[in-house]
Order: structure tokens, then C-alpha cells, then sequence
């Protein structure tokens, strides 16, 4: 399948690489998580399941596996960092842990973390992969931490945000985690001998927050919301606060769903209700904190794009799903 | 909780139509706004477009109205668990009921008899704050509630003798199985009633059987004052009105309950629930400076009290929310193994709110209880006994018996707590009120003269029959009521 509307910006084009449909159509995709190795997708939709997709033999994306544990919908998925455990958020107040065999596309569905009143809105595993950190509509955040026998023991509950909780994420390097919320913060946390508290809450956004993402090295946050506004934020060590340092307005015409910063490029990639994926670019030199719309693909799906992932192995691959309930994949290509 | 964010509470209250239980005890009136606005309750609450609620009066003026913000904040199991209508009951457990109440209470023809009972925890609270022994608050407390014709101050430490010794002798009885597959083992404390309401919310299916049916110290308070005291001084139960003074807010939500009432006699158990802090509200609302005022041991009487003779040193367990876990432990060591037991050696678990100690006989672990505070270690309590019985391991239980409270460090911290601005302030505070608490001699609640006479003229003895019907209580699984919003994001 090749792209036909070939609209190139600033000498870049974002060509189709594959796309998958659901079987039940209308069936809205709200999330997607690449497997560590680059090869296996991971999604969640409104029809309570969890999909892993891969390549075949010839090279096409196709279903794998379907995991049914949920009485409601999947909100977000989220794969461990050695990619044996995915864990999938749902509106059933419940967080799924799956295990993958080995060597193969197995999953056995290892716990179920219960005790959020209401939704689960998104999960997130740390960088060493034993803390998970859940988030909910009862305003709260949750932080396990797994055991030896796949147990979970519950270190943390705790309250802060104002409102619903959309969005959790771990620091790609030490152990902070960060929270965007319907109340329009973003809130930092941290263990301080044994509780954990909220350590800073940034302001700006005008609306909910829907998703955030961490730069490489942690030194830098970014943001997307209801607002249709993008902020960029970073970690500013003397004083010991998180401030903003960049913003994009106006450059989509609905609210942003997603963004996500990768770490092979450093480019970043957003997914909009205005059915675009929009690429963001890091300025050089004395611009490095300011960036700039490298692209935007209109139409990217026949409705709202609900998430977009770079590809954590291969450079310049991203996945994009939305209310089309199709999973795309994507290359982001230098025109000569 | 000041009368201001009362009335600001229940204005925001009307806002929401849902979920309104309308209490139909005499001691609870439905929340009124006691501060009459001039407008005839012709005024509208708008919602402005940056979220706010305003009110317009029929002039035209607009006024904002508060968020509501419920007092239960402090302890976090609570708020998890409160929905409106048990706010409704909260805030009509007031100070100004209480007052309304007592100022009241002055025509001969149906003049009440007054009893307040006392935590432990509140004393020693309000000994930290004001920095005197908790011998001197009793004092003092006697002659302020002298001068508000109070008639009565118990110690519900007194009642806490009985839960104990109830909560024991259910324990025994669960291990050998005499009481069958429903009530099974761990046992797990059911003092606290943040965790009741939470348990029973959440966990109904399948956490509820393993809650000890032994009241609270405050509910067997309850039954004491209404139906034996009563009797002793001759009066019906309808005829007394019972305040009690805890740590906790949670302790209002209790004395609410239905199986806490008496249809027959039209009256509660506990009328009214006071927290500490609020005493510092009343002493302002009565303009009372509490440290000037006299010492008395004979302004009012105190039948139920572990105080020595001389009233010069109070009886207590150890344990500033309790002492279950300790006294339980050793009980049963005692009664099931015929081991007495000197110094509990507790192993801190991975916070310290979750400890455990356990008893070896001949090299096998006949015991093992857990102390378990805090939201955070409910959770994982309850998540270890759900993989217990779903997946019906054969290995034996994770714990015989648990002490839970909702709140971080206990009741000593209970959310009705008198609380110090800043986090180290409060926590040095919270030692000062832990220390005062240990004010005291420690004794068996066994050898309580008193609770032993009540047991054998009233009850027929512990864990009898008649101590079954009148010194426990059931647990109610709360259907969770289907949100009308359909969430779509």
C-alpha cells in the first residue's frame, strides 16, 4: 500500500507503510504500544480487548493474538521495559498484567491490580520495570511494585490532581513520574522516605491534558491537551523547577490526543482530533529550546488519531491508530 | 471544621440533587443553612463558564459560592469513600447539633439525661495541643461540660475492655471453627470504620465474612449507655442523648448506621459524634478558654471509666488504636497454646504502618498476625486474601489475624485529630499526643472489676449468647450504583 496524497514540508513526507483495520468496525482504537524489540504492536480498543499484532512470513502487519480480560474498554497499554509483561488500563476500575512466554506470541494473564473506584486511564512501567504507576478518574495514582511470584504490592496512593487523571509516565532515568490531568496540571512525584509526594506542578495549559512524553535524556517534557495547544517544558536545575520553555498553538484545529518524543531522533510526533499527525522538530545551536512543525499530515485517518508512537528500534517508523479503528504505520522520509 | 464551611457546604449540597438521604432520626435534621439569606430562597446558582458556581440573588448581586470541601480529606481511605449522602450525615453531626440539642434540653416534662464519652485518643490529644496531662484534660473537661448541664462522661476505653475481650473470644472461636465456613480465617479488626465503609463498598462478595462481628468500642459505648445505664438510672434510651468524642471523623458515619438504631425505641446508640478537633470549635463557640478553666474530679459523674480510685491514673491496653493485634495475639497464644506471652516482637513489613508478629510452637508457625494501616497496606491485605480464595491455595493462609485502620499510624492520627500546620510540626505533635496516650497503666481488660459485673449480670458471660446479640454487629454489601454518564474518553 503506498501513499497517495504525497504532501511534503520542509522537504519531509510521511509515507504509509501498512495499515490494518479492525474486524468490527467502528470500533475505536484509543492506544498503541511498540514492544521493545521494534517488531510487535500492542494495541487496545472500545471492544474490551487487548491485540498484538506482527509481521507474517511476508513481511505484513497482521493480527496476532487477542487477550479478552476486560469488562470494559481499554484505555492505554503499556509493555515493561524487557518487554516480557504488558499491562492494559480499562474503565473496568481494573489493570490487566499479561506475560509473554519466550520465545513466542503467547500471553498469560498474570494479575489483575484492582482498587481504583473508578476508570483506569492510563498505566505506566518504570525504567527498571518493577515499579507500574495506574491513574483514574477517581483522581488518584497508584504506585506497585511487582513481586517475585507476579504479585503486586501497592506502595502508593496518592491524591493531588484536582480532576480526572489522563495520563501517567514514568522519567525515562530516575524515579519520578509525572501526571497530566483534566484539572490542566502536570504533576511531578517522588518517593521521600517512603511516601510519595508531589514535588512540582506546572501550569499553562488552558484545558485537559491529554498526553505527555519524556525527551531521552529526561531533561525535557512535552505536552498536548484539549487547549489543541503543545508545551514544552524542561528541568531547570538551579532552581529546581520544571518550566516552560516552548509553546505551539493554532498549528491543529481540534484537541491533540498524543505526542510522543523519540528517542532514536529526537523528533516529535502528535495525533489530533483534526485527523492529522503533525511532526515536530528541535531547534540546533542556540534555538535548542525552540521547535518547530516539521510536517503535518492531514487526513492521517478517517477520524480522530488517538495515539502515535515512534518505533523504539527503527529510526523514523511511527504507528498512528484512531476512531477509524485502523492501526497505521508509518515512515517519516527526507525528499531529495 | 468551622459552622462556615458548614453552611457553605450544604448550599453547594442542594446543587446536587442525587443522592440526598434525608435522615429520619430526631437527633439528625436535614441540613439547614442556619444563617438566613435575605432573599427568600429565590436566588439561582449559576455555573459560570470558568467552572464556578455563583449565586444571584433576586437583586441581581452575584456571590461565589465555595467548592465544597469535605472534611474527611485528612485521611485518605476516607474520601475515597464518601459519597453526598454520607456527608449529609456528617455534617448534620455537628457542633451546632449537639448544641442545639443541649440548649434545648431545659423543660422538666422531657428533659434529657446527658452522657459525653471520652476516647483515649481525644485526651491525649487535646493534652498536646494545650500542653498540659491528660489527667488535667479531664479535669477541665469536667467543668466546662458541667457548665453545658452535661450529666455523664464516660471513657470509651471502658467499652473497648469488651470489644477486646469480644474480638478475642470471636478469634478463638474462628480458629478451632466453631462458627463455621462464614465466618472464616484471618480475621481481620472492625473497629475502624473507614475500612468498614470501604470494605463494604468495594469488597462486599467477598472480603466482608472475614470482618470480626465484635462492635466498635464506641457502638458497645452505645449499647452500654441506652440499654443497661439506662436501666440503672431508670429512664427509657430515648431519654438519653449520647455524644461520643473520637478521632475520628469515620466514627460519624458508624454511629449512623442503621443497625445502630432501635426502632422500637425511636433512638440511636450513639447520638452524636464529636471529633477533637471540633471540641476546639466549641470551646470557641462558647468562648471558653479551656486552659483557665478549674480542675474538677466531682463536677459530673463518670461511672464508666478506667480510672484508678484515687482518680489519679488511667487503665489502658497498649496500642494507641486499640491494642487489638496485641491483645487478641495474646489471648489466643494463651487460650489456644498455653503460651504467655511476655514482649510482642514486631517485624516492620516495607513501611512502618504494616508489621507483623507470629508465635512458633514446637517449630511451627501456630500464629501469625499482621497490623496493617493506611490505605496502601488495606489494598494489599485485601489483594492477599483475594488470591487466597480465588485461587484456593492450598499453602497455609497469609495471616490469622489483622489489625486494620484506614489511617496512616492509626487512631492516634485519626482524620478528627487535632492537626499542626507543616509536616514535621505535625509529626512531632503527633508524638507528643502519642506519649500523652501512653499516660496510663496498662491492664488486662479482663481484670476490669466493672466489665466483668456487666458481664455476668447482663450478659451472661463473654462471647455468650446474649453478648452475641447485644455486643456485635453485621456488615452489608453495598451494591455500586451504575454511573448514568456514559465515560467515553
Amino acid at each position: 500500500m503506498t501513499d497517495t496524497n504525497n504532501n511534503s514540508n520542509n522537504g519531509y513526507s510521511l509515507k504509509l507503510i501498512s495499515s490494518m483495520k479492525k474486524e468490527a468496525p467502528f470500533d475505536k482504537i484509543w492506544n498503541l504500544a511498540w514492544h521493545p524489540s521494534g517488531d510487535i504492536l500492542a494495541t487496545c480498543a472500545n471492544d474490551k480487548l487487548i491485540q498484538i499484532w506482527t509481521k507474517d512470513d511476508k513481511d505484513n502487519w497482521v493480527l496476532a493474538k487477542s487477550l479478552e480480560a476486560h469488562e470494559k474498554t481499554v484505555r492505554r497499554v503499556a509493555w515493561s521495559p524487557c518487554g516480557r509483561f504488558l499491562a492494559g488500563a480499562s474503565f473496568d476500575a481494573s489493570t490487566s498484567i499479561w506475560e509473554k512466554t519466550k520465545d513466542q506470541l503467547d500471553f498469560n494473564h498474570v494479575s489483575s491490580l484492582e482498587g481504583h473506584t473508578y476508570e483506569v486511564k492510563s498505566v505506566a512501567w518504570d525504567s527498571s520495570g518493577t515499579l507500574l504507576a495506574t491513574c483514574s478518574r477517581d483522581k488518584s495514582i497508584w504506585v506497585w511494585q511487582m513481586e517475585e511470584d507476579n504479585d503486586f504490592e501497592c506502595l502508593s496512593i496518592n491524591s493531588g490532581h484536582g480532576q480526572d487523571i489522563k495520563c501517567v509516565l514514568w522519567h525515562p532515568q530516575e524515579e519520578l513520574l509525572a501526571s497530566s490531568s483534566y484539572d490542566d496540571t502536570i504533576k511531578f512525584w517522588k518517593d521521600i522516605d517512603g511516601d510519595w509526594l508531589c514535588m512540582y506542578t506546572l501550569t499553562g495549559h488552558e484545558s485537559s491534558i491529554w498526553d505527555i512524553s519524556f525527551n531521552k535524556d529526561g531533561s525535557k517534557l512535552v505536552s498536548c491537551g484539549e487547549d489543541k495547544q503543545v508545551f514544552f517544558w524542561k528541568y531547570d536545575k538551579e532552581n529546581d523547577k520544571w518550566i516552560n520553555i516552548f509553546k505551539i498553538k493554532e498549528e491543529n484545529s481540534r484537541p491533540i490526543y498524543s505526542i510522543d518524543w523519540s528517542h532514536l531522533t529526537n523528533k516529535i510526533c502528535s495525533g489530533s482530533a483534526d485527523d492529522s499527525i503533525v511532526i515536530y522538530e528541535e531547534g540546533t545551536g542556540d534555538n535548542k529550546d525552540q521547535y518547530k512543525v516539521l510536517l503535518k499530515k492531514e487526513g492521517a485517518h478517517d477520524s480522530d488519531v488517538n495515539c502515535t508512537k515512534w518505533n523504539p528500534k527503527h529510526e523514523n517508523i511511527l504507528a498512528s491508530c484512531g476512531d477509524d479503528g485502523t492501526i497505521k504505520i508509518w515512515e517519516l522520509i527526507k525528499n531529495n | 471544621m468551622s459552622n462556615k464551611s458548614e453552611d457553605r457546604f450544604s448550599s453547594v449540597l442542594k446543587l446536587t440533587e442525587f443522592d440526598y438521604i434525608v435522615p429520619s432520626q430526631i437527633c439528625i435534621k436535614p441540613v439547614e443553612t442556619p444563617e438566613k439569606s435575605n432573599d427568600n430562597g429565590n436566588s439561582k446558582i449559576e455555573i459560570e463558564s470558568n467552572g464556578r458556581y455563583v449565586e444571584i440573588s433576586e437583586d441581581g448581586t452575584k456571590k461565589q459560592l465555595e467548592k465544597a470541601t469535605i472534611t474527611l480529606n485528612d485521611c485518605l481511605a476516607c474520601s475515597g469513600c464518601i459519597t453526598s449522602a454520607e456527608s449529609v450525615l456528617i455534617t448534620a453531626q455537628s457542633i451546632q447539633e449537639f448544641l442545639s440539642n443541649i440548649n434545648s434540653n431545659t423543660t422538666d416534662s422531657d428533659k434529657k439525661t446527658i452522657v459525653v464519652t471520652l476516647s483515649p485518643q481525644s485526651r491525649a490529644s487535646l493534652a498536646a495541643y494545650y500542653k498540659i496531662s491528660t489527667l488535667q484534660v479531664i479535669k477541665k473537661l469536667k467543668t466546662f461540660f458541667k457548665s453545658l448541664n452535661i450529666d455523664y462522661l464516660f471513657d470509651s476505653s471502658f467499652s473497648r475492655d469488651f470489644s477486646l475481650l469480644e474480638s478475642a473470644a470471636e478469634f478463638v472461636a474462628r480458629y478451632k471453627k466453631q462458627l463455621g465456613e462464614d465466618q472464616p480465617l484471618p480475621m481481620l479488626s472492625s473497629a475502624c470504620p473507614g475500612w468498614i465503609c470501604y470494605a463494604e463498598k468495594t469488597h462486599g462478595d467477598y472480603i466482608l465474612p472475614y470482618i470480626s462481628t465484635t462492635k466498635s468500642p464506641q457502638q458497645i459505648m452505645g449499647t452500654l449507655v441506652k440499654y443497661y445505664f439506662s436501666k440503672k438510672i431508670n429512664i427509657e434510651p430515648s431519654n438519653i442523648y449520647h455524644v461520643t468524642i473520637m478521632p475520628c471523623y469515620d466514627k460519624k458515619l458508624e454511629a449512623s448506621r442503621n443497625d445502630f438504631y432501635n426502632d422500637i425505641f425511636k433512638t440511636k446508640d450513639v447520638d452524636c459524634v464529636l471529633s477533637t478537633s471540633e471540641i476546639l470549635d466549641l470551646f470557641k463557640e462558647k468562648n471558653t478558654d479551656f486552659i483557665q478553666l478549674e480542675e474538677s474530679t466531682e463536677a459530673i459523674t463518670s461511672e464508666y471509666f478506667n480510672i484508678n480510685q484515687e482518680q489519679q491514673e488511667f487503665y489502658g491496653v497498649k496500642g494507641s488504636s486499640g491494642g487489638y493485634l496485641e491483645f487478641v495475639f495474646r489471648y489466643a497464644a494463651k487460650e489456644l497454646f498455653n503460651v504467655d506471652v511476655n514482649e510482642i516482637e514486631y517485624k516492620v513489613g516495607r513501611n512502618q504502618d504494616f508489621k507483623e508478629v507470629s508465635l512458633e510452637v514446637n517449630g511451627e508457625k501456630v500464629l501469625n498476625f499482621a497490623l496493617a494501616y493506611g490505605f496502601r497496606n488495606i489494598q494489599n491485605i485485601v489483594r492477599k486474601i483475594k488470591t487466597n480464595t480465588t485461587i484456593k491455595k492450598e499453602s497455609a493462609l497469609p495471616y490469622h489475624f489483622v489489625e486494620i485502620m484506614a489511617c496512616p499510624s492509626g487512631c492516634i492520627n485519626g482524620g478528627g485529630q487535632i492537626k499542626q500546620e507543616g509536616i514535621k510540626e505535625n509529626k512531632a505533635f503527633l508524638l507528643e499526643t502519642e506519649e500523652n496516650y501512653n499516660q496510663q497503666i496498662i491492664r488486662n481488660p479482663q481484670d476490669n472489676p466493672q466489665v466483668q459485673e456487666i458481664y455476668k449480670n447482663w450478659l451472661n458471660g463473654c462471647f455468650s449468647h446474649d453478648a452475641i446479640t447485644k455486643l456485635h454487629t453485621q456488615y452489608h454489601r453495598i451494591e455500586k450504583t451504575t454511573n448514568a454518564l456514559n465515560i467515553k474518553w
